[in-house]
C-alpha cells in the first residue's frame, strides 16, 4: 500500500518535471507582431501604411493639436474663462519645456517619422513583386510613406524651431533629421540647421513624387497620399522656404490637374465637412470606429464638448456680411454658468457625437493662394490678383475685385489665408513666416502683443527629449530653459 | 441514533462471546449482565472493597490455576464471579491455605501480582479484571516532535482521568497503554499542552508548539516555519490582534505603523482599492516595487482586476488569516529568486485542530465619516463673494462695484443660493462585517471552514463596497506517513466606483471646485446643468454607474510523503483564478453620456494563474549538529485573457449591452507569461547557539531575453543566540540576546509579459483597413533586476522578559535595474527597456515591546507597549539620463520621489503679486512664472515612520489603542493650481477657491504672506499650470489609527449558554490626527507618491462589534 503511494508521488514529481520543458518559458504574444515578423508581404505593407496615417488621427497631431494650436497661439482664438484646462499654457505664452502638450505633439510626429522610417527601408523588397497590380501598390505604398515623413518634418519644423527665413540662410537652428530606423540601434540625434531640414523635406517630396508617377498608380483617395497631394505639400514647403518660382509651379500643377474644384458658396458651409469633398487634396480620415471621443477635435469647439476654444472677435470681424465663411463662427453663449455670451463658437468642426469629421490638411483654395502669394512676389501681378479672387469671390460673391499691389497685395493674400484657413492650422505660422508682431488675445479681454522676432511663438524642444539625447541637450530653442 | 444503537449491540455480541459466565442458570441474571457488560465497557474497576456482609470461608489450594481457584471460591462463598478469560493469565498458579478468612481477603491474597482485581457489583456477584491496567486497553506509540520535526526527549504523557503515564526517549518517541477512548495530555515545558484524543488509533506524531514568545516564537517563513531563535534574516509575523477581524476591508492596511520597514498606503476611501505597499523602500524606477504575496504557498495575482479598484487581495477575508509574516532580506526571501526583491508577504490561512468543534461568530456594525474638520470646510457663497468683490478691485478697471455687479448679472450668478457640496455629496457611511467559522476534527483529519460578509458604504456618496467569502482547509492523515491537504478559498467582491482623479464626474473634484452659488436641482426639480460641463455631480451619481465585480477562487491540493523520520516530499499544485467584470453605464443627457443616448461599457477578464511546488525535505540532528535542508521545484503560468465591449443608444432605463441599438466598440486582452525555478536552503546549527543558513534559486522566466533568460539567486546568513552561552546563563537582566547578519541576491521581474520583444502593436487602424505601429524595441539580454540585500539585526529580552525587541539596518542595492530609458523619441518610441540603473536604499528598524504592568491574574491590571520606528534614505547611485517627470526629477544622487518644481517665494508684501525664485539659490525672485526655474524641493518620502500601540486590561476589559506617524515628508497638492487659482477663473463654475486663500490672502500692501493677492480673471498667479512649491506641505502626521476597548463575558454567565468566550467591543479607526503643517487643510495620508489627486479621502470609522466562540 505504501509503496504504491510512493511510486505515485514520484511519478507525480518526475510528470511535473517533464511538463516543463523549454517551450513553457517561450510565449509569444497573441496581440502584437514581432517587428522581425511584421512588414514582410504585402498585406503586411500595407497594415504598415495605415499604421503611418492612424498615427497622425492621434490628438496631439492632426486629431487636435496640430489644426488647434497656431490658432490659438495667435489672433484668431482664445480659451474661455470656462476651460477643461486643455492648452491653456499655450494659451497664455507661459509654455515651459514640460508641458505635456508640447511633449506628446513631439513624440507623435516622432512616431509617425519612425513607421514611416519602416515603411520606406522594408518596402522596397516587397515591391518586386511578381504581379503588376501588386508592386503598383507596394512601390505606392513607400511613396506615400516618403511624402508623410515630409509633411512630419515639415510640421516639425514650423512648431518646434523659427521659420525658414528667420537668419539670411536658413542657418539657424532645425529639428533632427532620422531617415533610418533600426530597432537594434538607438539614436541621439542633434538638430540639423533648417536649410538642411527643408533639403530633406524637398527631397522626400521628390521622391515620393518620383515614385508614385513611376509607379504608375492611379489611386486617388482624399485621405491618402496620391501624387497630387505631394506636389501640394511640396508647393506648401516651397512657399514657406520663399522659393516662389517652385511653389506656383507646384501649385499650379496641382491646380491644374483637374482633379479638383472648388465647392461652391452655397455648398461650403454644409460639404466642407464631407470626407472626399471635391476641394479636398489630403485629409486625414476619422471614421466612426475611430471614436476620437473626447479628444476629438470637434470637443474643443463644441458647446455640447469642452467648447473652451472661442474665436476671438478681431476674426469674426474680418469676415465681411456676405462672406459665407463667417458662418463658421456662430455668435451664441459659451454653455455653462458663468461662460462668455456673446461667444465666438466654432463651426468648423463640430461633431461630438460621431466624430466622423475628417481633419483638412489641405484644400485646392489654399493652392490658389499659395500660387497667388508666389506670383505677387514673382512680380505676376494680375495672375496673383486673380487667383486671390477665385478664393475671395467663392465665399463672397460681392466681394470687390483685388486690386491691390505690391506689399498691400501681399497683405490682401495674408488677410485671405486668414479668412479662408482659420482654424485649420495656419494663422502663427503665416504670421510668423511674414514676420509680423501681433496680439494673441485672452479671455476676460485680456491681450499679449507678440512683437516679431520673438522667441516664444515656437515651442520649447520638450524637456524630456533634452533628458534623454545628450545630443540636443545644448540645443534648446532661445527664451526657454 | 440508528448509528449508537448498533454500536452497543455490537459491543453487546462481542462480550458475550469473551464473558464465560457462572452459574448461568437464572434468566434474571441476563439484566444484570447487561448492566455489567455496559459497566466493563465504560469503566475501569478501582475499588477492591466487599459490602459489609462479607462471607468468611476456609481454603487450600497448592499451585492451582488460578481459574480453579476462582472455581473453588464461587462454590465455598455463594458468590459468582465474572471475569474475561483471556484477561486471566492462563498459566498463573496460585498456592493458599487460609482458614476463615474473608472472601475479600482471599480474593486479594490470591490476585497479588496478578494485576487483577475485584470489585462487588451486587450482593452475590462481583467481577474480576485488570488492576488499573484497563480492560480494553490498547498498546499505542508515538512521536512527540517540535514545529520543525525535531524530536522532543522526556516529553510527559499522561492520559486523562487516569493516573498513568509515560515520557518521550531520546528519539522523542513513546508506547504504552491506553484506553481506546481516552484523550492524551502531552505536556512539556515551554510547549503549549496538547490533548489528543485516542480514537482507537495505535499511532502517533505529536507536534508541540512553543508556548513561550520571544525568541521561542515561531516564524512562518519561504516555504517553512522557524523559531526566531534560528532565524539569520529578517522575517516580522504580524500579531494577529492587530488585522483580525479590523473594519478594513484589505490586509494590508492594518500593516501600517505595525511592521517596521513597511509602508502600506491607501490614500483612497474606496474599500476593496490596492493599497500600495513597499518594503524597505523604492525598489525600482520601472519595474513594479510591491511585494510578492503568497497565500498558502501560492504566489497570486494581485493586479487591479477591474478598471474600478477592485484588488484580488482584498478578497482575502482577514479573519481567515492565521498568520502574516513580512521577509525583508535576503536570507529570508531569497529563496523566492527572481520576485523576492521588494519583499514577500506571507499569508497562512486558518487549519482546524484535533478536538472539539469550535465555532466562532463574529459581527460589526459601524458608520463612516468624512476627516475633513469643519475648519477646513470650503467657502460658501458670502465668502467666496467677499473675496471676488476683492478680486474685482484689484483688478482696477475703474468700473467699481457696478461693474462688478453687471459681471454678476452677465454670469448668471445667484448669491442667494449657497449650496453646502460637503452636505450633498456625503452622507454618514455604514459598515456592516460578520463572519462564522467552525473548526475542529481528529487526529487524522482536521478542518476549517468559514464564511464571511463585508458590507460597505462610504461616507462619500456611490462608494460601495461588498465582499463574500467562503473558506475550506482540509487535512488528512492517510497513514503515519502519507498526508493530504485541500484548500479553498471563493470570494466575491463587489465594488460601485465614482470618477476619480481628473475625471470631471469625479465628486472629490466637485467637492472642492464647485461654486457655492450653484444649485443641484431646477426650480421644477430637474437637475441644473449649466455648470460643470453638465456634470451636476447628483446626476452622476444618481444616473451612471461605475460597477467592478470579482469572482475569485484561490485553490490547493497537496500531499506529504514521510519516507523516513528525517526525509520526507510534499507537493502541492494550486489555482489561483479570477474573473472580474467591470460595468459602467453612463445615463444620456448629461455628463459623459450628455452626446449619446445611453453608453454602456463592459470590460470581462479572467486571470488563471497555477503553480506547481514539489519540495524534498531533510531535518536531522546528530548530538550537538542540527542539518535543515529543502530542495524544491516550482512552476507557474499566468494567464490573463479579457475583452471589452462598448455600445451606446440604449433603451430607457436599462443599462445593458443588449439594450443597446448601437455596438461603438470591442478590444481584447491576452498574454501570459511563465516561471520555473529550482531552489535549495539549508541551515545548519551547533547546539542551537551558532547557525549558518544558504539558499541558492535558479529561475527562468519568460519575460526575459531569450539570451538572458535564467539567473540564479543566494543567500549567506549566520546567527548566534548569545544568550545560550555559559557566560550569559549567570547574568540577570539579560533574559534573550542574539545578534544575525545576513546578505545575498534577489530578483525583481514585474514588468511587461513581452517586454524584451520587439513589438508591433495592431489596433491603428486608418479609413477602415488595419494597421500596426512599432511600439516596442528589443531586448534579448534583458534579464533580472538585482537586489543585493545586505541586514543585521539584534534580537533582546531584558528584566525579566519585560523589554523586548529588535533592532536591525539594512542596506540594500538594487542594481541592473529594470529601466524604461527615456531615449530620444525620433527612435519612434519614446523608452527602451534596459538593465540599467541602480538605486540604494537604506534604513534602520526598531521595535519594542514593553510589559510595563505585568498581571498574575486575569482580574489584576495589565499594561503592554508595542513601539516601532523605521528610517528610509532612498538614493538613486547610478542612472545615464535624468528622468523628468511632472513633478518629480531623477537623477543621480538624489532620491526616487525627489520634487522637482519652481520655488515659490511668496506675495510681494507691496503689490501682492506672485513671486517665484528664478533658481535654485534663491537669490532672485521673478514675478514670471515662466522665468522660474524648477528645482529641487525635498522628497515625498518620510525620514521616519513608525506605529505606537498600547495595549491594557483588567477585569474582561481590554483596551488597545495604536498611533501611526509618519515624519519629514512632503506632499504635493497637485490640484492646488486650481482651488488656490487667485481668482483667475472669475465666476467660472468649478473655480471655488480654497479656505487657505481666504484666510491668509494679501489684502494691503505691507501684509507678509505666502498668498497672492485675488485677482479676477487675474493671470500674474494662479493661471492652473503654475504648479510651484506654493501647493508642496510638509505630510507630517500622527494619527490615531485604532482604538478599541472590549469586554470579555464572565464564563460564569458564559457556562449556562455553552459559551466558551463571548466578547463585545467599540473600535474606531482614524479618529484623531495631528498634522504638522497647519496650512494642510487635506488628509495627510496619500500614497507614496506624496499627491492627492482628487482621490476619495480617508474616512472615520467606528463601529460596535460581538465575538462568540462555542
Amino acid at each position: 500500500m505504501q509503496k504504491r503511494y510512493t511510486y505515485g508521488v514520484i511519478i507525480l514529481l518526475a510528470g511535473l518535471l517533464s511538463a516543463c520543458n523549454k517551450d513553457f518559458l517561450e510565449l509569444k504574444p497573441d496581440q502584437a507582431t514581432e517587428t522581425g515578423k511584421a512588414i514582410r508581404d504585402l498585406p503586411g505593407l500595407r497594415a504598415a501604411i495605415s499604421g503611418v496615417y492612424s498615427l497622425m488621427q492621434n490628438e496631439n497631431y492632426y486629431g487636435r493639436t496640430m489644426p488647434l494650436l497656431p490658432d490659438l497661439r495667435s489672433d484668431n482664438s482664445f480659451i474661455s474663462v470656462i476651460n477643461s484646462n486643455r492648452y491653456r499654457n499655450q494659451d497664455q505664452y507661459i509654455v515651459t519645456a514640460n508641458d505635456v502638450y508640447t511633449t506628446d505633439s513631439w513624440n507623435q510626429l516622432y512616431s509617425v517619422v519612425a513607421n514611416a522610417n519602416m515603411v520606406i527601408s522594408k518596402g522596397p523588397a516587397i515591391s518586386l513583386l511578381p504581379s503588376a497590380a501588386d508592386s503598383i501598390e507596394a512601390k505606392q505604398i513607400v511613396a506615400e510613406a516618403y511624402a508623410v515623413r515630409a509633411q512630419v518634418f515639415f510640421d516639425l519644423a514650423r512648431m518646434y524651431a523659427q521659420p525658414y527665413n528667420y537668419t539670411a540662410n536658413a542657418s539657424h537652428m532645425g529639428i533632427p533629421i532620422v531617415t533610418i530606423t533600426d530597432v537594434n540601434a538607438i539614436q541621439s540625434p542633434s538638430r540639423s540647421s533648417m536649410k538642411d531640414t527643408y533639403a530633406q523635406i524637398i527631397s522626400d517630396l521628390t521622391t515620393a513624387i518620383r515614385k508614385l508617377e513611376e509607379s504608375k498608380s492611379t489611386a486617388f483617395t482624399t485621405g491618402r497620399i496620391n501624387v497630387y497631394s505631394a506636389k501640394a505639400l511640396l508647393s506648401r514647403v516651397l512657399l514657406y522656404k520663399e522659393d516662389w518660382q517652385g511653389a506656383a509651379a507646384m501649385a499650379d500643377n496641382v491646380i491644374n490637374s483637374n482633379k479638383y474644384a472648388l465647392l461652391t458658396a452655397e455648398k461650403l458651409l454644409s460639404d466642407f465637412k464631407i470626407t472626399g469633398n471635391n476641394e479636398t487634396v489630403f485629409e486625414i480620415v476619422n471614421t466612426a470606429v475611430d471614436n476620437r471621443g473626447t479628444d476629438g477635435l470637434g470637443y474643443m469647439f463644441s458647446q455640447d464638448g469642452y467648447g473652451d476654444v472661442l474665436a476671438t472677435n478681431d476674426v469674426y470681424n474680418i469676415y465681411a456680411a456676405g462672406d459665407v465663411r463667417r458662418n463658421f463662427l456662430k455668435k451664441g453663449k459659451r454653455a455653462g454658468n458663468g461662460g462668455e455670451d456673446p461667444a465666438n463658437i466654432i463651426t468648423k468642426y463640430s461633431d461630438v457625437t460621431t466624430f466622423i469629421e475628417s481633419i483638412k490638411v489641405m484644400r485646392l483654395s489654399e493652392l490658389y493662394l499659395i500660387r497667388a502669394e508666389a506670383r505677387a512676389h514673382l512680380g505676376r501681378i494680375p495672375e496673383a490678383q486673380a487667383d486671390l479672387n477665385v478664393v475671395a469671390q467663392r465665399a463672397d460673391r460681392n466681394a470687390p475685385p483685388v486690386t491691390a499691389t505690391g506689399q498691400a497685395l501681399l497683405d490682401a493674400v495674408l488677410l485671405e489665408r486668414r479668412k479662408e484657413l482659420a482654424f485649420e492650422g495656419h494663422r502663427l505660422f503665416d504670421l510668423t513666416r511674414t514676420k509680423r508682431s501681433f496680439i494673441k488675445y485672452l479671455a476676460s479681454d485680456k491681450n499679449i502683443p507678440v512683437m516679431w522676432p520673438s522667441t516664444k511663438v515656437i515651442l520649447p524642444i520638450p524637456q524630456r527629449e533634452l533628458d534623454a539625447n545628450p545630443n540636443i541637450r545644448n540645443q534648446q530653442n532661445e527664451g526657454y530653459n | 441514533m440508528t448509528f449508537y444503537n448498533l454500536n452497543v449491540w455490537k459491543k453487546f455480541l462481542h462480550y458475550a462471546i469473551l464473558l464465560r459466565l457462572k452459574t448461568l442458570g437464572k434468566v434474571v441474571l441476563i439484566m444484570k449482565l447487561v448492566s455489567f457488560i455496559i459497566l466493563i465497557t465504560c469503566l475501569q474497576i478501582a475499588g477492591d472493597a466487599f459490602g459489609q456482609q462479607d462471607r468468611r470461608i476456609s481454603i487450600k489450594a497448592d499451585s492451582l490455576p488460578l481459574t480453579r481457584v476462582l472455581k473453588l471460591i464461587e462454590k465455598k462463598s455463594g458468590y459468582r464471579f465474572v471475569y474475561r478469560n483471556d484477561l486471566i493469565p492462563a498459566n498463573s498458579r496460585v498456592s493458599v491455605n487460609v482458614n476463615d478468612a474473608l472472601t475479600e481477603d482471599i480474593l486479594r491474597k490470591i490476585l497479588k501480582n496478578t494485576g487483577l482485581t475485584f470489585k462487588q457489583l451486587s450482593a452475590n456477584l462481583v467481577a474480576i479484571a485488570p488492576e488499573e491496567k484497563v480492560v480494553t486497553g490498547i498498546g499505542i506509540t508515538g512521536t512527540v516532535t517540535d514545529v520543525f520535526g525535531h524530536p522532543l526527549p522526556g516529553v510527559s504523557l499522561r492520559i486523562a482521568g487516569l493516573n498513568k503515564g509515560t515520557t518521550t526517549d531520546e528519539k522523542g518517541q513513546f508506547h504504552m497503554e491506553s484506553p481506546s477512548s481516552a484523550t492524551l495530555i502531552c505536556s512539556f515545558i515551554g510547549y503549549e499542552e496538547q490533548k489528543v484524543p485516542v480514537n482507537n488509533n495505535t499511532h502517533f506524531n505529536i507536534v508541540l508548539k512553543d508556548d513561550s514568545k520571544g525568541l521561542n516564537e515561531v516564524v512562518v517563513v519561504a516555504y517553512s516555519v522557524q523559531t526566531r531563535s534560528s532565524l539569520t534574516g529578517s522575517a516580522t509575523m504580524v500579531n494577529a490582534s492587530l488585522y483580525d477581524k479590523a473594519p478594513r476591508s484589505s490586509f494590508q492596511e492594518s500593516l501600517q505603523g505595525n511592521v517596521t520597514g513597511l509602508q502600506s498606503t491607501n490614500g483612497s476611501g474606496q474599500p476593496g482599492s490596492v493599497p500600495s505597499v513597499h518594503i524597505r523602500g523604492i525598489g525600482s524606477i520601472t519595474a513594479g516595487s510591491s511585494p510578492l504575496y503568497v497565500v498558502d504557498g501560492v504566489p497570486v495575482v494581485t493586479d487591479n482586476l477591474t478598471d474600478f479598484n477592485v484588488n484580488s487581495l482584498a478578497g482575502i477575508n482577514s479573519a481567515d488569516i492565521a498568520s502574516i509574516s513580512i521577509l525583508k532580506d535576503a536570507a529570508s526571501a531569497s529563496i523566492y529568486g527572481s520576485r523576492a526583491a521588494n519583499g514577500v508577504v506571507l499569508i497562512t490561512t486558518k487549519t482546524g485542530s484535533q478536538g472539539r468543534t469550535k465555532i466562532s461568530a463574529t459581527i460589526q456594525r459601524g458608520s463612516n465619516q468624512l476627516t475633513i474638520p469643519k475648519a477646513n470646510y470650503p467657502l460658501n457663497t458670502r465668502e467666496m463673494m467677499e473675496l471676488l468683490r476683492e478680486g474685482w478691485a484689484h483688478k482696477a478697471d475703474g468700473s467699481g462695484e457696478a461693474g462688478f455687479q453687471k459681471e454678476l448679472a452677465a454670469r448668471g450668478v445667484d448669491t442667494t443660493v449657497n449650496t453646502d457640496w460637503i452636505n450633498v455629496l456625503t452622507r454618514h457611511g455604514s459598515y456592516t462585517q460578520a463572519n462564522l467559522s467552525a473548526a475542529g476534527g481528529s487526529n487524522k483529519t482536521k478542518f476549517y471552514v468559514s464564511g464571511g460578509y463585508y458590507d460597505s458604504k462610504s461616507a462619500l456618496k456611490g462608494v460601495d463596497y461588498k465582499r463574500m467569502t467562503g473558506k475550506l482547509n482540509l487535512s488528512n492523515q492517510a497513514t503515519n506517513r502519507l498526508s493530504f491537504d485541500v484548500n479553498l478559498s471563493l470570494s466575491y467582491q463587489r465594488a460601485n466606483a465614482v470618477g476619480d482623479v481628473g475625471l470631471m464626474a469625479n465628486p472629490v473634484r466637485s467637492l472642492v471646485r464647485l461654486q457655492p452659488w450653484l444649485k443641484v436641482y431646477n426650480k421644477d426639480g430637474s437637475y441644473d446643468f449649466s455648470y460643470n460641463n453638465t456634470f451636476n455631480p447628483v446626476a452622476v451619481l444618481d444616473g451612471n454607474s461605475r460597477t467592478g465585480t470579482t469572482y475569485g477562487l484561490l485553490g490547493g491540493a497537496a500531499a506529504k510523503y514521510i519516507f523516513t523520520d528525517f526525509l520526507s516530499f510534499e507537493t502541492k499544485i494550486s489555482l489561483d483564478l479570477n474573473y472580474a467584470r467591470s460595468n459602467t453605464f453612463l445615463a444620456p443627457g448629461f455628463g459623459d453620456g450628455r452626446n449619446t443616448n445611453g453608453w454602456v461599457t463592459v470590460n470581462n477578464s479572467l486571470w488563471n494563474n497555477w503553480v506547481s511546488t514539489n519540495i524534498l525535505r531533510f531535518n536531522r540532528r546528530w548530538g550537538n549538529h542540527g542539518i535543515n535542508t529543502f530542495i524544491g521545484y516550482e512552476a507557474q503560468k499566468t494567464t490573463n485573457t479579457g475583452n471589452s465591449s462598448d455600445a451606446s443608444n440604449l433603451l430607457p432605463g436599462l443599462q445593458w449591452l443588449a439594450d443597446a441599438s448601437k455596438p461603438e466598440k470591442v478590444s481584447s486582452v491576452s498574454n501570459a507569461n511563465s516561471l520555473t525555478g529550482v531552489f535549495l536552503n539549508n541551515s545548519y546549527d551547533y547546539k542551537q547557539k551558532y547557525y549558518f543558513t544558504a539558499s541558492i534559486r535558479r529561475d527562468a522566466s519568460s519575460r526575459f531575453g531569450s539570451l538572458k533568460r535564467s539567473a540564479t539567486f543566494w543567500s549567506l546568513g549566520t546567527a548566534w543566540n548569545i544568550y545560550r552561552e555559559p557566560f550569559l546563563q549567570h547574568v540577570d537582566g539579560i533574559n534573550e540576546l542574539k545578534i544575525r547578519a545576513s546578505y545575498g541576491s534577489n530578483g525583481n521581474q514585474a514588468i511587461d509579459n513581452y517586454a524584451s520583444l520587439s513589438l508591433y502593436s495592431p489596433g491603428n487602424d486608418y479609413d477602415g483597413k488595419p494597421g500596426y505601429v512599432l511600439t516596442q524595441y528589443p531586448n534579448p539580454f534583458l534579464t533580472w533586476e538585482q537586489n543585493r540585500p545586505f541586514n543585521i539585526g539584534l534580537d533582546f529580552a531584558v528584566l525579566k522578559n519585560r523589554v523586548s525587541g529588535t533592532i536591525e539596518y539594512y542596506s540594500r542595492t538594487t542594481s541592473r535595474l529594470l529601466l524604461n530609458v527615456p531615449v530620444s523619441s525620433s527612435n519612434g518610441i519614446t523608452t527602451v527597456f534596459r538593465n540599467n540603473g541602480e538605486m540604494k536604499n537604506r534604513g534602520l528598524e526598531i521595535s519594542l515591546s514593553s510589559r510595563n504592568i505585568i498581571a498574575t491574574n486575569e482580574n489584576e491590571f495589565s499594561w503592554r507597549t508595542d513601539a516601532n520606528l523605521s528610517t528610509l534614505k532612498n538614493i538613486i547611485t547610478r542612472l545615464d539620463n535624468p528622468i523628468s517627470a511632472l513633478y518629480y526629477k531623477r537623477e543621480v544622487g538624489k532620491d526616487f520621489y525627489q520634487f522637482f518644481l519652481p520655488g515659490f517665494a511668496g506675495a510681494d508684501p507691496q503689490t501682492g503679486e506672485a513671486l517665484w525664485y528664478k533658481d535654485g539659490s534663491k537669490t532672485a525672485t521673478t514675478n514670471v512664472y515662466g522665468e522660474a526655474q524648477r528645482f529641487y524641493q525635498g522628497s515625498a518620502l518620510p525620514k521616519f515612520y513608525g506605529g505606537i500601540t498600547n495595549f491594557l486590561s483588567y477585569k474582561g476589559f481590554d483596551l488597545s489603542f495604536q498611533f501611526f506617524y509618519s515624519w519629514g515628508n512632503k506632499v504635493v497638492d497637485n490640484w492646488g493650481p486650481f482651488t488656490e487659482s487667485d481668482g483667475s477663473g472669475g465666476f467660472g463654475g468649478s473655480s471655488k477657491l480654497s479656505r487657505l486663500t481666504y484666510e491668509n490672502r494679501w489684502q494691503h500692501p505691507g501684509d507678509i504672506t505666502s498668498v497672492p493677492k485675488v485677482v479676477f480673471g487675474g493671470t500674474q498667479s494662479g493661471l492652473s499650470n503654475q504648479i510651484s512649491s506654493r501647493f508642496l506641505y510638509d505630510g507630517s502626521f500622527i494619527r490615531l489609527r485604532d482604538v478599541m476597548l472590549a469586554y470579555s463575558l464572565p464564563q460564569t454567565w458564559l457556562k449556562k449558554a455553552n459559551i466558551t468566550e463571548a466578547k463585545v467591543y467599540v473600535r474606531g479607526n482614524n479618529l484623531w490626527t495631528y498634522v504638522k503643517d497647519k496650512r494642510l487643510t487635506m488628509d495627510p495620508e496619500v500614497p507614496v507618491t506624496g499627491d492627492y489627486d482628487q482621490r476619495p479621502p480617508v474616512f472615520k470609522t467606528f463601529l460596535i462589534g460581538l465575538d462568540v466562540n462555542f
